[in-house]
């Protein structure tokens, strides 16, 4: 996992979602760990992630959850849905089937998340072009008619998986900015953390509100 | 240099601090640095029982090279993280599956502590009449029930007190006594709760009165006797029956009129057809009324509360109310946090910092996959299932596992044989492990996670939610009675003016981060450690008597302040005072030295032939 410093001023919370075998954990670990896993087993349940990016200057940090898409799990990993500040929800363009459920995908995340929450749209194996089973206009199309965002991305090269979870990102943060996306409330899927970066840890951080507290 | 070694002495305290702090995550790292071996490659792909046999083969192997290590390191583990709770014979039973922070529509109906929350939450969105109508009518059916139950007891009180009549006949020929006994049997026997019995009974008696009047015309008299008894028996039963129908049909008409009828102040939105029904059961033909008779209704009504005002309710401020309510009764539990996502995601992050989240990881994996399980019932394919498990054990069991939670070998034992049993895993194969990281996380992790900045900014977002809500509340209702005629264009105008409310409050909120922030500015350690060392930098001057005045003259007072407020800039100030003491006992030594100088300057005088006419003016002083 990422071990960077305490230093951020916000927390997003992310869901991936989509059909088994698309990519959702390749895109995960490609984004946190810079590199492509071959042999990926597919993920019981959810599974986790960090990693803090730059969005408008703002130190963010991302936390990622990933959910199975085996339809065994999908009634388990629905409880994770709620409180997510932003969903990727991720198909493969080489099979036409995973873009054909991305309406049920749609529906779960609509239903289960804030009506604030962004949606973007993920095309994963981009890489994959003459195999290509659905279209970039296609798709574009959807995005649009859905309000949600779009890019297509391969986590085997890592071409737009950075871009993919940035540009979520700014959205979220803008959304903060414009004022429709209330930081303040538990169930948004973010922390704020307005004071200034902090060198020690949790313990450190508790000594100053102690000496407050003897005042 | 004073100055410096002053420094140098403050910074010490933080350094020794910051090494202690740094000892701290050394403890919880330790499951993850269990052993790594990479020299093995184990088929990712669906494992078959062959495939399953020579893992197991292979780990033998391992487990055999590694012995002493293993020996050593698991036990150490075990021993720093989980005490003797890795061998407690506790069983793995949370106390709740559930969070009390996560509810549904049942469960808030049922819990007295989150109904009057929302029960406010629909009074605001007038809807509570709903509410009302599903716990009256619950309270109905379960008191009538109740009442039916009551009603068969003492149909069976009857029927028993007719049993001891019957015994006494015995023998063949019946003299009077035993003729009456027989009569009176009879005339008890028959009577029954229902009416229509009771006709069919009074025919029936007729036919047998006659016979025995016809042969033994001279006993009237004692068949006559008998008839009090009868008419004393049936009326009782008859009353009690009564009052408990009356009652139950009360209460029916009670609830019909108040939420039922189409002339009720507020009535449920139901179907003419359900009301018809409903009608039918309370007034029955056979006068009784169904205990059931507004179950339909209950669901039609549970299901609106459920579709259209309960995901609201989640997000409103009531529930926030609720959650504060729980989070600050001082008895959260782990399931309070682990089953409730807000609180996971706050709970996630500070497992992150304390390096903990491979237990959590687990715990959320393995949970799930159990869950998914045992959903299935034992209807599920155990080679899939077996797929699932060997993830997995791969990933945090293996002796090549990617990220190693450090469980003993007995425990990893366990659960191959678990995993490679016969038809594929049970849904409890990882119970063990399961009730292991449950017992850390609640024991080792949930107490500092409860006195953590990330709660209480968790509690603060809860209450800040509340207030947001509030204002668009006050908003709401400062807009008076909305026309009833039209409700959509209402509701339309009603959502615009919440969303410019929501503005305005969440533009109150952002000031309230703009003031927090300076507060917190101005608590950070580091800036107010900066400010006594600007002033320190101003440089003095020497006076005409070679005095050093320092021209930091505001210096003690912006101390004291500060002293006054933090007890190391007491000490700093503490120790400023003393320097200035210092100070001033320089400059009187420095006065005595130019005193004596003066003095010396006065007597050398004399002796010179320059001075003569001093000379005798000091000796007349000093004659006189």
């Amino acid at each position: 996992m990422t071990a960077a410093p305490y230093n951020y001023s916000y927390i997003f919370k992310y869901i991936i979602i989509g059909d088994m075998g698309v990519g959702k954990s390749c895109l995960l670990h490609q984004f946190t760990e810079k590199k492509f896993m071959a042999d990926c087993p597919h993920t019981i349940g959810v599974e986790f992630g960090t990693r803090i990016m730059e969005v408008h200057g703002q130190k963010v940090k991302l936390q990622i959850w990933d959910t199975a898409g085996q339809e065994r799990f999908r009634a388990v990993t629905r409880s994770y849905y709620r409180g997510a500040a932003g969903a990727l929800m991720v198909y493969d363009i080489t099979r036409r089937s995973t873009y054909n459920h991305l309406s049920s995908w749609l529906t779960d995340a609509r239903n289960l998340t804030n009506p604030n929450t962004v949606i973007i749209l993920i095309g994963n194996k981009a890489d994959l072009e003459a195999q290509r089973d659905v279209t970039y206009e296609e798709a574009k199309q959807f995005a649009e008619e859905n309000g949600l965002l779009f890019l297509e991305a391969s986590a085997k090269t890592g071409e737009n998986v950075e871009e993919a979870f940035l540009e979520a990102a700014k959205k979220i943060y803008q959304n903060i900015q414009d004022g429709s996306l209330d930081l303040n409330a538990a169930e948004s899927g973010v922390q704020h953390k307005p004071s200034a970066p902090q060198g020690g840890r949790l313990n450190a951080d508790s000594q100053p509100a102690k000496e407050g507290c003897s005042c | 240099m004073s100055f410096f070694k002053r420094k140098a002495k403050s910074k010490e305290p933080e350094r020794v601090s910051d090494a202690k702090v740094n000892k701290a995550p050394v403890i919880p790292q330790s499951p993850s640095q269990g052993p790594r071996n990479h020299n093995a490659v184990l088929d990712v792909a669906g494992p078959s029982h062959v495939a399953i046999s020579a893992i197991s083969a292979n780990m033998d192997s391992f487990a055999r090279g590694r012995t002493a290590i293993l020996k050593k390191q698991p036990s150490h583990m075990e021993a720093a993280h989980f005490g003797d709770l890795g061998h407690s014979s506790v069983n793995y039973q949370p106390q709740e599956t559930r969070s009390r922070m996560s509810k549904t529509v049942d469960q808030v109906l049922r819990d007295n502590v989150a109904m009057p929350h929302f029960m406010h939450c629909m009074e605001h969105r007038r809807a509570d009449h709903l509410v009302r109508f599903w716990l009256e009518a619950e309270s109905f059916r379960s008191a009538s029930w109740s009442r039916v139950r009551a009603q068969n007891l003492n149909s069976v009180k009857h029927s028993s007190l007719a049993e001891p009549v019957a015994i006494p006949p015995d023998g063949p020929e019946l003299d009077q006594n035993t003729l009456n006994d027989v009569a009176l049997h009879n005339s008890r026997g028959n009577p029954s709760p229902l009416s229509n019995r009771r006709d069919s009974t009074s025919a029936e008696t007729d036919p047998k009165a006659n016979p025995s009047r016809a042969e033994t015309p001279s006993r009237q008299a004692p068949s006559r006797t008998g008839t009090p008894c009868k008419g004393q028996s049936n009326s009782t039963l008859r009353d009690l029956s009564d009052t408990l129908i009356k009652s139950m049909e009360k209460d029916a008409v009670t609830i019909f009129t108040k939420y039922i009828s189409p002339d009720a102040v507020r009535p449920i939105p139901i179907t003419e057809q359900i009301r018809n029904d409903i009608v039918a059961k309370i007034c029955g033909e056979d006068g009784m009324v169904d205990p059931n008779c507004f179950v339909i209704a209950q669901s039609v009504v549970f299901s609106i509360l459920e579709q259209q005002h309960f995901t609201d309710f989640l997000r409103s401020h009531h529930f926030c109310k609720y959650q504060i309510e729980v989070l600050t009764s001082g008895s959260v539990f782990l399931a309070d946090i682990l089953f409730c996502e807000s609180a996971l995601f706050y709970f996630s992050e500070y497992m992150e910092k304390e390096e903990a989240m491979n237990i959590l990881q687990f715990w959320l994996a393995a949970d799930n996959f159990q869950n998914q399980l045992a959903a299935k019932k034992g209807q599920y394919d155990g080679q899939e299932a077996q797929n699932d498990a060997m993830i997995l054990y791969d990933k945090y069991f293996s002796l090549q596992a990617t990220n190693p939670l450090g469980f003993g070998d007995s425990v990893r034992m366990e659960i191959e044989s678990n995993i490679c049993r016969e038809g594929g895993p049970l849904p409890d194969c990882f119970t063990t492990p399961l009730r292991q990281a449950w017992t850390t996380m609640e024991k080792v992790y949930l107490p500092g996670f409860l006195s953590s900045n990330l709660y209480y900014k968790y509690l603060s977002d809860l209450i800040n939610s509340v207030r947001g809500d509030e204002f668009v509340s006050l908003g709401t209702q400062g807009q008076g009675g909305p026309a009833d005629n039209d409700r959509s264009s209402s509701n339309a105008s009603e959502s615009s003016q919440a969303q410019g409310a929501k503005k305005a409050a969440i533009k109150i909120l952002k000031n309230f981060d703009e003031a927090i922030t300076v507060d917190v500015a101005s608590l950070d350690p580091e800036m107010l450690y900066q400010r006594p060392y600007a002033g320190k930098m101003t440089f003095g001057k020497v006076n005409e008597l070679g005095q050093f005045i320092r021209e930091a003259e505001p210096e003690p007072d912006v101390k004291k302040s500060k002293g006054s407020m933090f007890s190391q800039a007491m000490k700093k100030w503490v120790q400023g005072n003393s320097d200035e003491a210092q100070e001033e006992m320089a400059w009187k030594i420095a006065k005595m030295i130019v005193n004596d100088v003066v003095h010396q300057s006065n007597h050398d005088s004399p002796g010179k032939s320059t001075k003569v006419p001093g000379l005798p003016q000091h000796s007349q002083e000093g004659c006189v």
